[in-house]
């Protein structure tokens, strides 16, 4: 029972980090309808940017932490004017170039990492406490706990980003329907934009806090695409399913991970998002679109 | 419905034939007479002949998915877990069962087809980005299913491989292996191009373009789905089931998202659909790759401040990038450049 | 001529039977009762009822969002229409797969996005052969002698359309590179390839020059002469007085007229839907 709810809290809070990473994956699937497989990449260039500038370059942990966000920010613009944009405009009808450019990317990426920072293992230093708060008798560390808060915090302010505020409308707009923003005035191109750069700067943050749980290593870039099936599962179309998402596969992956065995987890979340796609395809929350013929 | 009669062009024959004019079938013959001798030359090495092998291998590979991605547009990741299922059967069903080669690898080919076809039952519920996905799946499942079981498939240390046996003599050296692999290659070639100017290859064709018409022309698109799954993935039983006996050991490592990562790259550097792309997108990229692990160590020397970790980084730093490149200036494929380059010479049409 | 218009009452016991119906003859290439299709709240068709006779030219007209579209979507099996009845020569098709009704006989030609654009002519309308291409993947992949004779077959037929269309000179050229009225006209050559018994044509002069539209018409009336039934969508008031045997009117999902072209065109009605607005 005990280790039950141990790892159904440990689930939870990974389940927000993953939640965090979906968010990633929606975001920029409801502004440009691509499926981001570079994001993977993103998250482990997070780590790794954010650990070079504290260890290599000597900068506070905080100050090391904005900085990466506002550097991923910016590397997701650079790729959205770069390779992108320019396949979106010669390969737009064909949906799986663009999938396999963000592919190509995420491989481009995850070789530069190793270029430039070798294979190894690297640890962040201590950014929270180290002393793991005991509830009864169930162990949870602080990095976990507080990651699942800062998660919580940053979901809060997306649902409320793209509810109530303009620039959530004119993403939602051109999600929706990119031609009609366009004619309506929305400058569509800056909207996708901001949608990579968002997207990218959700990564790096999953990144950091990841590598802070864990280890900053390549691995992180596994971790970034096993967010996928929660996405999925949650709705592609829908942010609010990106946290539910997120939170049904950290628990069953550790539900899984702990009962069946390690490394069954991830497998168990691709069974489910197959399971997902073939009787509800646009996930718990999405919604259905009907094609005209 | 009758409709005046017409007297016939009558060289349908020709127009239907996969070699059209004599130059073709001239080089062709050129080709076999090269490969057939090419391992006897003494001063060719193990390396060269190792290197023909391999890219053969994946030619069949590779053709397979343009049949399955390139011409019926069914995106999928999960060529090289296809061709994990048909190395292992092959290699189990040699090994632990004393089936000959000659069994085994008609069966590799059979199951990894059937497998693909299960995964692309899906094709019924989803399809483009969703059906990719679930190709994905299939991968991870895969590779789990084979990694877990230790007993049959010696889990993630691998498998010993007997070599293939014909009438009591085992193709041991690499170079009499070279002629299996030759042969095979050309089968699969063959029956890729006899698919291809059939309805068959038609109804794929229409689908990957568009699938509503497709069905308005009278083609079931499910069934062809079903039917690009199976061929796809039965060509990579076939290159996996070579490429186990063409080693000593089977590992799991052969047969990673990366490798199935290049395989589309490869499509697509050739181009979309076509037999001749294949051969042509397999030949540029894994020839990039010899020359970088090739070239590796010389610029170790010059450049003495890069890692050791550079030589396996730079070649899929390189992979990536070649393939970005041609999604950027080129998405048709070295078939379309080739195509342009003629075009701008001949202002005819084609 | 006989009033063919049938009316909801008639039919409204007919649409539960599945199979053979007695009232609706076996001689009626077409008869649809009582369709009704919505999409979420938006009403395509509403409690439709038609019967196309043997061998004529029917013409369907309305304005834009009328439904017409709608109505050969669901003739051909596109979209499933929630209740209604489809009947080909007293069989139900209704919410039958495209493939099948394709190889009963029912052909279609779209409005726009049709021909595979980087097929040459020949190839878009081998594709129309493949209902007649019975041999089996083994025979294709070794192309089998019979498989040899079935494609050589197919271009025969294939060449004879051409012939009869005169697309003789863009046989071999990309469909892409074609100009429109030409693209159309391959439309309509690959819907005949495959052998018509009924032809349903969608908008076939949608953006076509004078001269190519009386070509059409030529054709149209040709293909009619032997002995295919037509049902024709079209904007064109010349070209549907011209051709058409029998004429009907949609507006909003409604039929709100049936009935000879002349009649149909000065029913206060139609006036009021094309012009009354």
């Amino acid at each position: 029972m005990i280790f039950l709810l141990q790892n159904l809290i440990t689930g939870i809070m990974l389940g927000m980090v993953y939640g965090t990473l979906a968010l990633g994956f929606v975001v920029l699937h409801k502004s440009t309808g691509i499926l981001n497989f570079a994001q993977g990449a993103l998250v482990a260039i997070g780590a790794y940017i954010c650990w070079a500038l504290i260890e290599q370059v000597g900068l506070y942990s905080w100050l090391s932490i904005i900085l990466t966000l506002i550097l991923c920010f910016v590397l997701g613009l650079i790729l959205e004017r770069f390779p992108i944009r320019l396949i979106a405009k010669r390969v737009g009808g064909h949906a799986f170039a663009m999938i396999l450019a963000t592919f190509m990317l995420l491989v481009f990426f995850t070789s530069l990492i190793v270029l430039i920072w070798g294979g190894v293992w690297q640890t962040y230093p201590r950014f929270f406490p180290s002393k793991p708060i005991t509830f009864f008798t169930l162990v949870i560390s602080q990095e976990q706990c507080w990651s699942a808060v800062i998660c919580a915090a940053l979901l809060g302010i997306f649902v409320l980003l793209f509810r109530y505020t303009k620039l959530g409308l004119l993403m939602r707009g051109t999600a929706n329907d990119l031609h009609i923003a366009r004619s309506l005035g929305v400058r569509v191109n800056t909207i996708i934009a901001i949608s990579w750069g968002i997207s990218s700067a959700i990564c790096g943050l999953g990144g950091i806090l990841l590598g802070a749980i864990t280890v900053v290593n390549l691995s992180l870039s596994e971790i970034g695409l096993a967010a996928l099936p929660a996405a999925i599962v949650g709705g592609m179309n829908s942010i609010p399913g990106a946290i539910v998402g997120g939170l049904i596969m950290g628990t069953t992956i550790c539900i899984f991970d702990a009962y069946i065995g390690s490394g069954f987890g991830i497998i168990g979340s691709y069974v489910i998002m197959i399971a997902v796609l073939l009787i509800r395809p646009w996930g718990i929350l999405g919604s259905e679109k009907t094609e005209r013929v | 419905m009758l409709l005046p009669d017409v007297v016939s062009t009558g060289n349908y024959g020709q127009e239907l034939a996969i070699l059209k004019t004599n130059f073709q079938k001239g080089m062709l013959v050129l080709l076999f007479v090269f490969l057939i001798l090419f391992p006897q030359f003494p001063f060719v090495g193990d390396y060269w002949v190792r290197i023909v092998i391999n890219f053969s291998i994946t030619i069949i590979a590779v053709v397979g998915l343009n049949i399955l991605t390139g011409l019926c547009g069914q995106g999928s990741i999960a060529q090289a877990a296809f061709m994990a299922v048909g190395a292992y059967l092959s290699v189990i069903l040699t090994g632990k069962f004393g089936l000959p080669f000659w069994v085994a690898l008609p069966c590799a080919a059979v199951f990894a087809g059937t497998l693909g076809a299960f995964f692309g039952l899906s094709a019924l519920k989803v399809r483009g980005l969703y059906l990719f996905l679930v190709t994905l799946g299939a991968h991870f499942i895969i590779e789990y299913v084979i990694t877990h079981l230790p007993g049959l498939t010696g889990g993630q240390t691998g498998i010993a491989v007997l070599p293939p046996k014909l009438i009591g003599y085992a193709f041991k050296s690499l170079r009499s292996y070279y002629y299996i692999v030759i042969i095979f290659l050309t089968i699969a070639i063959f029956l890729a191009k006899n698919l291809l100017r059939t309805h068959i290859g038609r109804a794929w064709m229409a689908i990957g373009d568009k699938d509503m018409v497709a069905k308005a022309m009278g083609i079931n698109v499910y069934h062809y789905k079903l039917l690009a799954f199976f061929v796809g993935c039965a060509y990579a039983g076939i290159a996996g089931s070579l490429w186990a006996h063409s080693k000593s050991w089977l590992a799991p490592e052969d047969f990673s998202l990366m490798q199935a990562c290049w395989f589309l790259g490869m499509i697509i550097v050739g181009g979309l659909g076509t037999v001749l792309g294949s051969i042509l997108g397999t030949v540029l990229l894994l020839g990039l790759g010899e020359i970088t692990t090739y070239a590796g160590p010389t610029i170790g020397k010059v450049f003495p401040a890069l890692s050791m970790g550079i030589f396996a980084a730079s070649s899929q730093l390189i992979y990536s990038l070649i393939i970005l490149l041609f999604l950027v200036f080129e998405p048709g494929g070295l078939i379309n450049l080739w195509y342009r380059v003629r075009m701008s010479f001949k202002p005819a049409t084609r | 001529m006989k009033n063919l218009f049938i009316g909801p009452l008639a039919f409204s016991k007919l649409e539960r039977k599945m199979g053979d119906v007695d009232q609706v003859k076996k001689s009626d290439p077409l008869v649809i009762s009582n369709l009704h299709l919505s999409f979420g709240g938006i009403q395509a068709l509403m409690d439709t009822s038609l019967r196309v006779q043997e061998g004529e030219i029917l013409s369907i007209i309305g304005p834009n969002g009328a439904g017409k579209t709608c109505l050969l979507n669901c003739i051909t099996g596109f979209y499933n229409p929630q209740s209604g009845g489809i009947y080909f020569n007293g069989k139900q098709i209704v919410r039958m797969s495209p493939d099948k009704i394709v190889k009963l006989g029912i052909v279609r030609t779209f409005q726009h996005d049709e021909l595979f654009g980087e097929l040459s002519t020949l190839d878009n309308l081998l594709m129309a052969r493949h209902i007649y291409s019975k041999w089996g993947l083994l025979s294709s992949a070794i192309f089998l002698i019979w498989a040899k004779k079935g494609e050589i077959e197919n271009r025969m037929a294939v060449d004879q359309v051409i012939h009869f269309l005169e697309l003789g000179s863009v046989r071999d050229r990309m469909v892409r590179s074609l100009s429109y009225g030409i693209q159309k006209k391959v439309g309509l050559a690959r819907a005949l390839v495959m052998q018509p018994k009924l032809l349903l044509l969608d908008e076939p002069m949608a953006g076509m020059t004078t001269k190519e539209k009386e070509e059409m018409v030529t054709l149209i009336m040709s293909i009619n002469k032997l002995g295919v039934t037509i049902v024709l969508v079209e904007h064109d008031m010349e070209v549907v007085m011209e051709l058409s045997d029998r004429l009907v009117v949609f507006n909003f999902g409604q039929k709100i007229a049936e009935g000879l072209p002349e009649a149909v065109v000065q029913d206060p009605q139609v006036i009021k839907a094309y012009i009354g607005e």
